[in-house]
């Protein structure tokens, strides 16, 4: 019986999310310590290319670390940590939906990122949302070298589609070590560099061992400072 | 710990946004147009040969001496602009009255309106000028008319030199002689003097701006100006000097300040006002995402989610209307009726919050891909208002499936849907109980300005109104509200100016003054369609302020067409000023109603002209011509002739009305908190009736929903 099996499909996904934000039925679920553990990455993303400022990002400790891990781990669901500088904001996005290939992650307050394999193909509920893209596979990125094509679609201030188009050049460096919540892992980092007419922006991208994008730094709207992606758990 | 994430709620920020309102918003006017006194591009007191971008709205407010100009001007086309300007001479009598006290020569305080034209004959090049041709006060009785033509060239980044010839005002100090014959004295009847144009003695001005900084310009000019009326003949200020010097400075993007020394003696202060409509301050439209597609799983791996026999099951379809209820609540969607076949599945909805009515249609549809049985290929979603279904738009699931992440997909999507009449109901059409009998109320602040009046730039009332709304059954509501004035700057209720005719407008002031607080409308209507592309309104009490009464209206709207006609009649008596249910005061009653062409120009201009019969008793006609931008801002301009508005007398305005989703950045129906209209006059009067047919089902037209496409997949 169709009807009834999807809602209760989709009910489920949307439980979690409320059990992200503290609020599920649930009332002995641990709390989930978000800002303890998301802040300090949103104070380094200020710093990023410039001297860090002392004090500005008190890393957690391990064991808040430690303690976080678990939490979302119970969950059962692949979790992303999301932080945007320029929103001052900080958030864990769990999977809403996936069409052909492409996860739609969303927080509780329904913003959403449409990612093909970790490449942002759409936002929503950000403002000045990627309303659709052409965008590069993560396969294409990984090779490191070459050139790739972008055209990004955005609705300008009176809802008309604006068409941007970029040349992107792709470049790695080999043996980057990051940490995710705690755990360390060994990547590559692949650059894009892209020029339009629009301006230009680099996106940031960590592939680790096994291949997929750990993290990643991606422009949402050029001009404004990049987004930072880092999958927690697949 | 408290919440999920550290992030500023986008509401609070919003809100932050919308309460500083015009004075936030941080980015600097790139082409460093300012205005003059008069409203238009230019230096001080004189002109400029600069032009503002094409559609910006500007007002300017600016006072020097007893001297003081308001303002409002609007880019129609990157050549054309038009200003609207209300001049108010303070001191106007002190010389003349006694002895001559008749007449204007009576008045303590001047007032004028005038009509400015100006058009942008050569746009700034590397090596030439920008240059304006303008002509000021072209209907009026002559006392602020004059021509120019004005050349501006910016030297590098931070000067503008400025040279202009002036004719008329503009040539009262400094001529060089009429190299075009005597000017002829005004008719002063109102009507276009053709025959003055350039005419008279020819006198040069000139200026310069400095931008000392992005936020400061210093500017200097000498002014062709000897205010001869109000410096010469009547003495309310002295011109000891033709040179003005200014400082100004840019306060956002919107806001500009300026302190002045005029004509040797004068101290002038002025703010300038200027707004791109077409584009919210704050970009695209925030608000929470939506719920994604859900692909149906191919045949092959389930099929029995493709069976068909769910058709058969009862209890199907209350399950699914309520679901699909409970999907789109959170975006202020509601579903009112829905049937379905195995193949195809029809939502009719109805929209509580988003401003964009293509989003609510994407957002059926996507709910409608997560709850609809797979067997379901063809989705049709028809947008309710008040129980019409204005259209239906017809989508392929697979189409949605497939182009969720398409580049472009909003276009693409377009390109393989159909925006088609409603039609009848499908065969099996089931009501949402839980919408019928419907029940809202609210308590709101309200502002009803209106704008150009003598003496005051901006007047009228702000205050609460409580309002509640019944729906009875499908079309059918009950609706009434309540007004509460809390700030008021119209000094006195007077009674209106006691003409000839049936003072139906022009006792507003005694509304507002002995309705407080004041039933505004209390009404039962009924709207509904007819038949294909029919729709009718029925309308029966309280209608507005001044007038109660029964409203009748028949629309004709064929979708996807850029034109429909109307016809309303309507029978009314006039209320008492009290506010309260009597209709005895006046012991007015009357037949008005008119024959309504509509037709969209394209490029967001929509033309309407009513003939018919007036609330004051007066036959004529309107020429209503509205910039309907695509975020909700109408910027409208009218002009009306009836047999009372006298020989060659045209009542004529402008109306702006600006949607609350503009100034927050977040998705509102709330309609339009912010609404300036000009002082209405008795002759050409016209019954406001609330809900009027195509205001109401325009913007969910083929056309409408077109504007806004590209929020289908937000």
């Amino acid at each position: 019986m169709g009807p009834f099996l999807e809602m209760i499909r989709f009910c489920a996904k949307a439980g979690l999310m409320l059990l992200l934000a503290g609020c599920g039925s649930d009332k002995s679920a641990p709390a989930l310590p978000v800002k303890a553990i998301l802040q300090a990455q949103l104070d380094k993303l200020k710093g990023a290319g410039a001297p860090p400022v002392a004090g500005a990002a008190i890393e957690p400790d391990a064991a808040t670390l430690a303690e976080g891990r678990r939490v979302l781990q119970e969950g059962g669901q692949p979790v992303m940590a999301v932080t945007d500088r320029s929103l001052g904001l900080a958030t864990f996005m769990v999977p809403l939906g996936q069409n052909a290939g492409v996860v739609t992650w969303a927080n509780p307050e329904y913003q959403t990122l449409a990612l093909r394999d970790g490449v942002i193909l759409a936002t929503r509920g950000f403002g000045n949302d990627l309303m659709s893209a052409e965008a590069p596979t993560a396969l294409q990125l990984r090779q490191g070298s070459g050139s790739t094509r972008r055209v990004h679609y955005v609705l300008d201030g009176a809802d008309q589609t604006q068409t941007q188009t970029y040349t992107c050049q792709l470049s790695v460096s080999k043996g980057e070590t990051i940490n995710v919540l705690g755990l360390t892992y060994t990547t590559e980092k692949v650059q894009e560099v892209c020029e339009g007419d629009a301006g230009g922006f680099t996106n940031l991208y960590w592939f680790d061992k096994t291949g997929i994008i750990r993290q990643s730094q991606q422009v949402r709207e050029p001009g404004v400072e990049k987004m930072q992606l880092q999958m927690i758990i697949d | 710990m408290t919440g999920f994430s550290a992030k500023i709620p986008q509401t609070c920020r919003a809100a932050l946004l919308g309460a500083v309102g015009l004075i936030a918003w941080p980015v600097l006017a790139e082409n460093g147009v300012s205005l003059n006194f008069s409203g238009a591009p230019g230096l001080i007191d004189m002109p400029s040969g600069g032009v503002l971008p094409d559609e910006n709205l500007s007002i300017s407010i600016a006072t020097f001496g007893p001297i003081s100009r308001t303002t409002i001007s609007f880019q129609a086309a990157p050549w054309l602009s038009g200003s609207l300007r209300t001049t108010t001479t303070k001191d106007w009598n002190a010389l003349i009255c006694p002895p001559s006290c008749t007449g204007a020569d009576g008045l303590d305080q001047y007032f004028d309106r005038a009509l400015d034209l100006r058009f942008h004959i050569l746009t700034e090049g590397a090596y030439r000028p920008g240059v304006t041709v303008g002509l000021m006060d072209i209907l009026g009785p002559g006392v602020q008319s004059g021509e120019y033509i004005a050349a501006t060239k910016h030297l590098g980044d931070r000067f503008a030199v400025t040279g202009g010839l002036g004719w008329g005002r503009l040539a009262s100090a400094g001529s060089l002689g009429a190299p075009f014959g005597p000017r002829p004295a005004p008719s002063g009847d109102g009507t276009l003097a053709v025959d003055q144009l350039f005419t008279g003695p020819v006198a040069p001005f000139a200026g310069i701006e400095w931008r000392i900084s992005d936020r400061w310009t210093a500017k200097a000019e000498y002014s062709s100006d000897a205010y001869a009326e109000e410096a010469g003949a009547r003495g309310t200020f002295d011109v000891a000097s033709p040179f003005n010097f200014g400082l100004e400075y840019q306060q956002s993007k919107m806001l500009r300040f300026g302190a002045y020394a005029l004509y040797g003696a004068e101290f002038g202060l002025s703010a300038q006002i200027i707004l791109d409509p077409g584009q919210r301050p704050g970009g695209a439209m925030g608000g929470a995402g939506p719920t994604p597609v859900q692909p149906r799983p191919s045949y092959a791996a389930d099929p029995e989610a493709w069976a068909s026999d769910w058709v058969t099951q009862t209890e199907a379809q209350p399950i699914l209307i309520e679901n699909l209820g409970k999907f789109l609540e959170r975006s202020g969607l509601k579903i009112e009726a829905f049937s379905y076949t195995a193949t195809t599945a029809q939502v009719r909805f109805r929209n509580t919050s988003l401003d964009a009515e293509a989003q609510a249609v994407g957002r059926v549809a996507r709910a409608m891909t997560h709850l609809m049985p797979a067997s379901v290929e063809v989705f049709e979603i028809v947008p309710m208002v008040d129980g019409i279904p204005v259209s239906k738009v017809v989508l392929r699931r697979s189409d949605i499936e497939a182009l969720e992440f398409a580049g472009n997909n909003a276009a693409v999507l377009r390109d393989r849907a159909q925006i088609v009449d409603a039609g009848a109901p499908m065969a099996n059409l089931a009501y949402n109980p839980a919408i019928y009998p419907d029940f809202a109320w609210s308590i709101a602040p309200y502002a009803r300005l209106r704008f150009l009046d003598p003496g005051l730039p901006v007047s009228g009332d702000v205050g609460l109104r409580l309002a509640a709304r019944y729906e009875a059954a499908p079309g059918l509501v009950l609706q009434g509200s309540v007004t509460k004035v809390a700030f008021s700057n119209i000094a006195t209720g007077s009674a209106g100016s006691g003409g000839a005719l049936q003072p139906v407008r022009s006792d507003a002031d005694l509304y507002r003054d002995q309705g407080d607080p004041a039933l505004e409308t209390l009404t039962a209507a009924w709207h509904g369609r007819l038949g294909p592309d029919v729709y009718g309104r029925v309308t029966l009490g309280y209608l507005e302020q001044m007038f109660g009464g029964l409203s009748t209206e028949v629309l004709w709207m064929p979708a996807g067409s850029r034109w429909a006609l109307g016809a309303e009649a309507n029978y009314v008596g006039q209320r008492d000023t009290n506010g309260g249910f009597g209709f005895d005061q006046y012991d007015y009653q009357t037949a008005t109603g008119h024959v309504s062409g509509y037709v969209t120009l394209g490029a967001g201009y929509q033309a309407q002209l009513d003939l018919g019969r007036y609330l004051a008793g007066d036959l004529g006609g309107t020429l209503t011509l509205t910039r309907r931008f695509e975020n909700g801002w109408k910027l409208g301009t009218y002009m009306t002739v009836t047999d009372a508005t006298g020989a060659g007398g045209i009542d004529r305005g402008i109306t702006i009305d600006v949607p609350m989703s503009w100034l927050t950045g977040q998705p509102n129906r709330a309609s339009r908190p912010i609404s300036l209209h000009p002082f209405e006059g008795d002759a050409g009067a016209r019954l406001s009736v609330p809900d009027r047919l195509h205001d109401l089902m325009i913007d969910y037209s083929a056309t409408g929903l077109d504007e806004q496409w590209g929020r289908f997949w937000k």
